[in-house]
C-alpha cells in the first residue's frame, strides 16, 4: 500500500530513505479543516504536531500532505534507543578512513523534505532535543560531530506525531519540545466518513462495512470497562478485506477485530457475542 | 441470592488476565450446568458494548418459599405459580436465574439471549416511563396484556439491530412452550390470555401475530391492552360472566419475566426520627447470612411510615433496613438480644418488604450479596460507604481458591504533622545525605560500550589499533564502534506495609514498632526519591474478610514528597494482618507498571492474622500462594520481618533468600535501606 513512493538509493542502511511524489495520490479522506491547516503551516515553516489515537490517519495523512504539496518525505520511526546520532548521522569506516552518512533527519533538512518523526515521545529526550534548533526561526541543524551548521532547505518542515495516554506517565513531550508545534488533533472518523474509507481501503462492500462500523462504535464503548485498545480504522479496514476475500464476516471479526485487541478472556468472549449478535451472512 | 463466585468475576478486572485466569482454572466445583456467574462477566460487558452504559446483571431471587407464598398470595393456584427465579429487570439492573432449566438450549445462548432482552426492556423503559403497579385498572389483565406488548416490542427492535440473535430468541420463545399451564385449569379471561401468549412464542421475532400490533412508546401499548382486556371480557358469556371471574394472573415464564418497580420510583425511603440521638453507644451487631433478600415493595398510601420494623444492613451499602411486609410485627422484630439467624431466614422467606433508612445503628446485619439500591440517606463518613475490591483467597484445605475472598477497601490517609518528618529527618541528616548519594549513585546512568559492530560513535582506541594491525598484515577489525546503552532497566518498587495492632508492641523504651517503621519508611522514602525509579508505599489492615484496609501513603506518579511524609506520619496500629489480600492487591498495581523489575517489599512484625478462619496455617498458606502469584507475574517479592520466629514459616512463604528477619527491631530504617539498594543492584 505504502510502495508508491520512490525510494531513494542509498548506501544500503536500514534507515527510513526519502519518498519523492508518486504520480498517485496517495487516499485520504478528510475529516476536518486539516488539510487547509497543514497547508498554511507549510506555507510558513511551521512545525506541526499530529495528535490522536494509532491507526486513525495520521501517516496517511503526511503522505497526502507531501504528494499535494510535491515535497519528498523522510519518514522516522521513533523509539526508545533512538539516539541523536540516528537522527543525525555518524562516521562510518571505510577501508581507509571514515567518512560521515547523513542521518535522516539531516538528509530532509538538505532536500528540504517533509520530515515526520512518528510517536515522537518514544524517543529520548537527547535524541529530540536535536529538533528544536529546527523549529526555532534559525530553522539550523547543528551537527557537533563534522561542526557543521546546516541550513534547512526551503520546504523543509518538521512533522511530529503522538498518540496521547497511550505511553507511560513518565513519557511525555517536555513543554520546551511541545510548544514549538502547531497540533492537529486527530481522532476516529465519524461512522459514515469511517465506511467510506474502508469501503475504499477495502473494496468490501457497503452493507457489511456499514455492520462493521456500528460493531466497532460499540466495541469503542467498552474502552473505559477494561478495554485497553479500542479498534482503529486500520483494524477495521484489515478486517474488511478478511471479508472481502471471501471469509465469512464473523470469523473475519473474531481474527481481525476481536483477538488483535485483547488477551482478557472475559473481553473477548463479550466481544465475540457482540460479532454474533450483529454480524450476520 | 448472588452466589459468592459473583465476586470473583468482578476481582478479575483489577488483576491481570493471567493471574484471573489462573484463580479461575482447576475450579474444584465446577459442574456440567454452568451457573450465572460463569457468565455474568461476559453478559456485563456485552451488555455495555450494545447499549453504551453499564447495567448490572444481578442473580434473581428464586422464588419464594411456598409456606410464605401461601401466606401472602393464598388465592394464586399451584399451576400458575412460578417454580424457578424468573430474568426481571428494575430499569436500571438486570436479573436472570442463577441456572437455568438443563433441557433447554445451552446455557450459554440462553442467558446471552435473556441478558439482552432484558437489558433492552430495561432501557426501553429508561426512555418511558412505565406507569406504576397500582397504576393499572382492573385485577391484572390489562396490566398482563401491557406486558406481553412490551416485549414483543422488544423483540421486534431485537430482531433488527441484532440480527445475529434472532435464533436464540426463537429458540428461548420454543423452548418456554412446553411450560405453558394447561388451558382446561384456567378460567375464561386467562385462557384467551395463554393462548395469545402462546401465539407469541410460535411467532418469529420479526413479525407481529394478531390481534397484538407493535407498540411504539407503551403508550400504545397501554391503549392496546385496555381495549383488548375490554374485549376479552366482553367475550365471555353473560352467565359466567355473572359468577365474577377474577384474572389470576399468568404464569410469566423465562421469555416474559418479571417487570420489577423502578429504582427512581421507589418513594418509599423515610428517615425515621430516632430518640436517643445519633450518638449513642454503638451496640454490638449480630451477624446472619440472607438465603435471599426480600423484594423492595412499593409503599402504599395508608401504611404507616413509622412503625418499627427491622433492619437489614448491606455489607457495601449505606445502612438501610427493611420492614416487615404486611406490618406484622414479631415480637423478635423489636428485641434487642433476639437471634439474628432466626432474624435471617423469617426474612428471607418474606417476597418483599419496603425499604426504610434510619440514622440509627443497624441492630442486625443481615448479610445479603445482592445489593440494595437506593441513595444514602445516612451523614457522610459512614464507615462502610467505602466501595471494595474483592480477591480471592486460597484455602490450603481444599486446595483451590474460596470464592468468597477478601474485600480491598482503599482508604484516604490521614495527614500528620510535617513537623515530625522535619526533626526526624534533621536528626537523621547525615544518614540521609549518604543514603541519597548512594541512591542516586544507581540511578540508570548511560554506560559505554567499546569495540562493538555498530554504534554511534567510532571507538577511537579500536580504530586506531586496528588501522595499525591492518598495516601489519593482519585482517580489519569489525568491532571498531562504540554505543552508549542505559546500565540498567526501570524498577518499580512497591512496599507494603503491615500496621496491625501488634506494631503497637514496644522495642525499646520509648519506640514501639509502629515508630520504627515510620521512620524507616521516612529514610527509603527519601531514599527512592533520590533513585528517580517510580514507587508506591502502602500500608494495610483490617478486620474481617470484608475489611481489609488500604492507605496510599505515596502513589507511583506522585512526585512531591511532603504530603507522603505526612501521611507516614499519621499511621498508626490498626487491626489485624489479612496478609493475601493486601499482596495480591499491590501485585496487581506492580504488574500493570511499565518497568523491567518489580519489586514488591513486604515490611511486617508477624504471621498473617484476622478474626476469622485466617490464622495459623490458613493464613500462611493463603500468604503464601498470594506471594507465588506475585511471582508468577514477574514480580520479586521480599519481605522484611521483625518477628523473630519468622523464619519457621516466611522460609515456606518467600523461600529462602527471599526475606530477612531483624534481631533488633531498632536497625529496620538502616537494613531496610541497604536491602533496598542489594535487591537494585541485583
Ligand atoms: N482519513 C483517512 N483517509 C484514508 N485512509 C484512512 C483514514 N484514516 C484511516 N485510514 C486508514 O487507516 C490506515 C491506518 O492509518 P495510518 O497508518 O495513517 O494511521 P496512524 O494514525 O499513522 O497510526 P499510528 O499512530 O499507529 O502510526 C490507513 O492505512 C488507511 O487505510
Ligand atoms: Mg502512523
Amino acid at each position: 500500500m505504502e510502495d508508491f513512493f520512490i525510494k531513494s538509493g542509498d548506501c544500503g542502511e536500514q534507515l527510513e530513505g526519502v519518498r519523492y511524489p508518486d504520480s498517485v495520490e496517495p487516499y485520504y479522506l478528510s475529516v476536518g479543516e486539516e488539510v487547509s491547516v497543514f497547508e498554511q503551516c507549510h506555507q510558513r515553516s511551521l512545525a506541526v504536531m499530529l495528535k490522536g489515537p494509532t491507526g486513525c490517519g495520521k501517516t496517511r495523512f503526511v503522505e497526502h500532505m507531501a504528494w499535494r504539496l510535491k515535497r519528498p518525505l523522510v519518514v522516522i520511526s521513533c523509539h526508545d534507543d533512538l539516539s541523536a546520532a540516528d537522527l543525525v548521522g555518524r562516521f562510518l569506516i571505510h577501508h581507509n578512513g571514515t567518512v560521515w552518512q547523513d542521518g535522516p533527519l539531516t538528509r530532509a533538512v538538505r532536500l528540504g523534505a517533509i520530515c515526520y518523526l512518528d510517536e515522537v515521545v518514544e524517543a529520548r529526550a537527547d535524541a529530540v532535543v536535536v529538533i528544536h534548533p529546527l523549529t526555532d526561526y534559525r530553522r539550523v541543524l547543528p551537527i557537533d560531530k563534522t561542526g557543521e551548521l546546516i541550513e534547512a532547505a526551503p520546504g523543509f518542515q518538521l512533522v511530529v506525531s503522538y498518540n496521547p495516554g497511550y505511553q507511560h506517565v513518565s513519557k511525555d513531550l517536555k513543554p520546551s519540545t511541545r510548544q514549538r508545534f502547531v497540533a492537529l488533533d486527530f481522532d476516529f472518523p465519524p461512522p459514515e466518513r469511517e465506511a467510506e474509507i474502508i469501503i475504499h481501503e477495502s473494496g468490501a462492500e457497503r452493507a457489511v462495512v456499514h455492520d462493521l462500523v456500528g460493531l466497532a462504535g460499540r466495541i469503542r464503548g467498552l474502552a473505559n470497562r477494561g478495554l485497553a485498545e479500542v479498534p482503529s480504522p486500520r483494524l477495521l479496514v484489515a478486517t474488511a478485506r478478511l471479508i472481502a476475500n471471501g471469509i465469512t464476516p464473523q470469523l473475519a471479526c473474531y481474527v481481525g477485530l476481536v483477538s488483535p485487541l485483547t488477551d482478557d478472556p472475559g473481553l473477548t468472549a463479550a466481544m465475540r457475542d457482540l460479532v454474533d449478535a450483529i454480524m450476520v451472512e | 441470592m448472588a452466589e459468592p463466585e459473583e465476586i470473583i468475576i468482578d476481582a478479575a478486572r483489577h488483576a491481570t488476565a493471567f493471574i484471573s485466569r489462573l484463580w479461575h482454572s482447576g475450579d474444584p466445583h465446577k459442574d456440567d450446568n454452568p451457573a450465572l456467574t460463569a457468565y455474568k462477566n461476559r453478559l456485563e460487558l456485552l451488555l455495555a458494548a450494545v447499549h453504551g452504559y453499564d447495567i448490572p446483571v444481578h442473580a434473581a431471587q428464586p422464588p419464594a418459599s411456598p409456606s410464605a407464598l401461601s401466606r401472602l398470595f393464598e388465592r394464586t393456584p399451584f399451576h400458575l405459580m412460578e417454580p424457578y427465579a424468573l430474568p426481571a429487570n428494575d430499569a436500571t439492573r438486570i436479573f436472570l436465574p442463577m441456572r437455568l432449566p438443563s433441557d433447554g438450549p445451552p446455557p450459554l445462548q440462553l442467558f446471552r439471549i435473556l441478558a439482552v432482552q432484558q437489558a433492552a426492556r430495561a432501557r426501553r423503559r429508561v426512555l418511558h416511563t412505565y406507569p406504576a403497579e397500582n397504576a393499572f385498572p382492573g385485577d391484572g389483565l390489562v396490566q398482563d396484556l401491557f406486558y406481553i406488548s412490551e416485549a414483543i416490542a422488544v423483540d421486534h427492535a431485537l430482531a433488527l439491530e441484532l440480527p445475529g440473535l434472532t435464533p436464540d430468541l426463537i429458540a428461548l420463545r420454543r423452548a418456554t412452550l412446553p411450560d405453558r399451564p394447561q388451558p382446561r385449569l384456567l378460567n375464561m379471561p386467562e385462557r384467551a390470555i395463554e393462548e395469545l401468549y402462546c401465539q407469541v412464542l410460535r411467532a418469529h421475532p420479526a413479525n407481529i401475530p394478531s390481534p397484538l400490533i407493535l407498540a411504539r412508546i407503551p403508550g400504545d401499548s397501554i391503549t392496546w391492552a385496555i381495549a383488548t382486556a375490554e374485549q376479552m371480557l366482553a367475550e365471555i358469556p353473560a352467565r359466567i360472566a355473572r359468577k365474577k371471574i377474577r384474572h389470576r394472573g399468568i404464569r410469566k415464564g423465562l421469555w416474559l419475566g418479571r417487570t420489577l418497580p423502578a429504582v427512581a420510583q421507589r418513594g418509599s425511603c423515610s428517615i425515621e426520627p430516632t430518640a436517643d440521638g445519633p450518638d449513642t453507644l454503638p451496640r454490638p451487631q449480630r451477624n446472619s447470612q440472607l438465603a435471599r433478600s426480600p423484594e423492595v415493595r412499593e409503599k402504599k398510601m395508608d401504611e404507616d411510615d413509622r412503625s418499627q420494623g427491622m433492619w437489614m444492613l448491606q455489607m457495601d451499602d449505606p445502612q438501610q433496613h427493611v420492614e416487615d411486609p404486611a406490618g406484622m410485627q414479631r415480637p423478635t422484630d423489636r428485641d434487642d438480644n433476639a437471634d439474628a439467624g432466626d432474624l435471617a431466614d423469617s426474612l428471607s422467606e418474606l417476597p418483599e418488604a419496603s425499604l426504610i433508612a434510619s440514622p440509627k445503628p443497624a441492630q442486625e446485619v443481615l448479610l445479603s450479596e445482592n445489593p440494595v439500591s437506593g441513595r444514602t440517606l445516612l451523614p457522610a463518613g459512614s464507615r462502610r460507604t467505602m466501595a471494595g475490591i474483592p480477591y480471592p483467597e486460597w484455602d490450603f484445605r481444599i486446595s483451590g481458591y474460596r470464592e468468597h475472598g477478601a474485600v480491598v477497601r482503599l482508604r484516604s490517609p490521614l495527614l500528620g504533622e510535617a513537623a515530625w518528618a522535619e526533626s526526624l529527618l534533621a536528626r537523621h541528616r547525615a544518614l540521609l545525605r549518604e543514603i541519597q548519594r548512594r541512591f542516586e549513585g544507581m540511578q540508570p546512568r548511560r554506560i559505554r560500550r567499546r569495540r562493538q559492530p555498530d554504534g554511534d560513535d567510532i571507538d577511537i582506541s579500536a580504530y586506531v589499533s586496528a588501522y595499525a594491525e591492518q598495516h601489519a598484515g593482519l585482517p580489519l577489525q569489525d568491532r571498531l564502534y562504540q554505543t552508549a546503552r542505559r546500565a540498567r532497566g526501570d524498577i518499580a518498587i512497591a512496599l507494603l506495609i503491615d500496621i496491625s495492632a501488634s506494631t503497637d508492641g514496644w522495642v525499646s523504651n520509648d519506640l514501639r514498632i509502629i515508630d520504627v517503621e515510620k521512620e524507616a519508611l521516612l529514610l527509603v522514602h527519601q531514599a527512592l526519591m533520590a533513585l528517580g525509579d517510580p514507587f508506591c508505599i502502602q500500608a494495610f489492615s483490617g478486620e474481617s474478610a470484608q475489611n481489609v484496609d488500604l492507605w496510599t501513603l505515596k502513589d507511583f506518579d506522585e512526585t512531591g514528597g511532603s504530603l507522603a511524609q505526612r501521611r507516614i506520619a499519621a499511621l498508626e496500629p490498626q487491626r489485624y494482618t489479612r496478609a493475601g489480600a493486601a499482596i495480591r492487591h499491590t501485585a496487581s498495581l506492580l504488574a500493570t507498571c511499565a518497568a523491567e523489575h518489580r519489586l514488591l517489599i513486604l515490611l511486617s512484625d508477624g504471621k498473617p492474622n484476622d478474626v476469622d478462619q485466617y490464622e495459623g496455617r490458613y493464613g500462611v498458606e493463603d500468604m503464601r500462594q498470594a506471594v507465588a502469584e506475585a511471582a508468577l507475574q514477574s514480580i520479586h517479592p521480599f519481605c522484611i520481618t521483625v518477628d523473630r520466629h519468622a523464619p519457621q514459616y516466611l522460609a515456606g512463604i518467600f523461600g529462602p533468600g527471599r526475606y530477612a528477619v531483624l534481631q533488633h527491631a531498632q536497625l529496620l530504617p538502616v537494613v531496610l535501606v541497604d536491602i533496598l539498594r542489594k535487591l537494585i543492584r541485583a
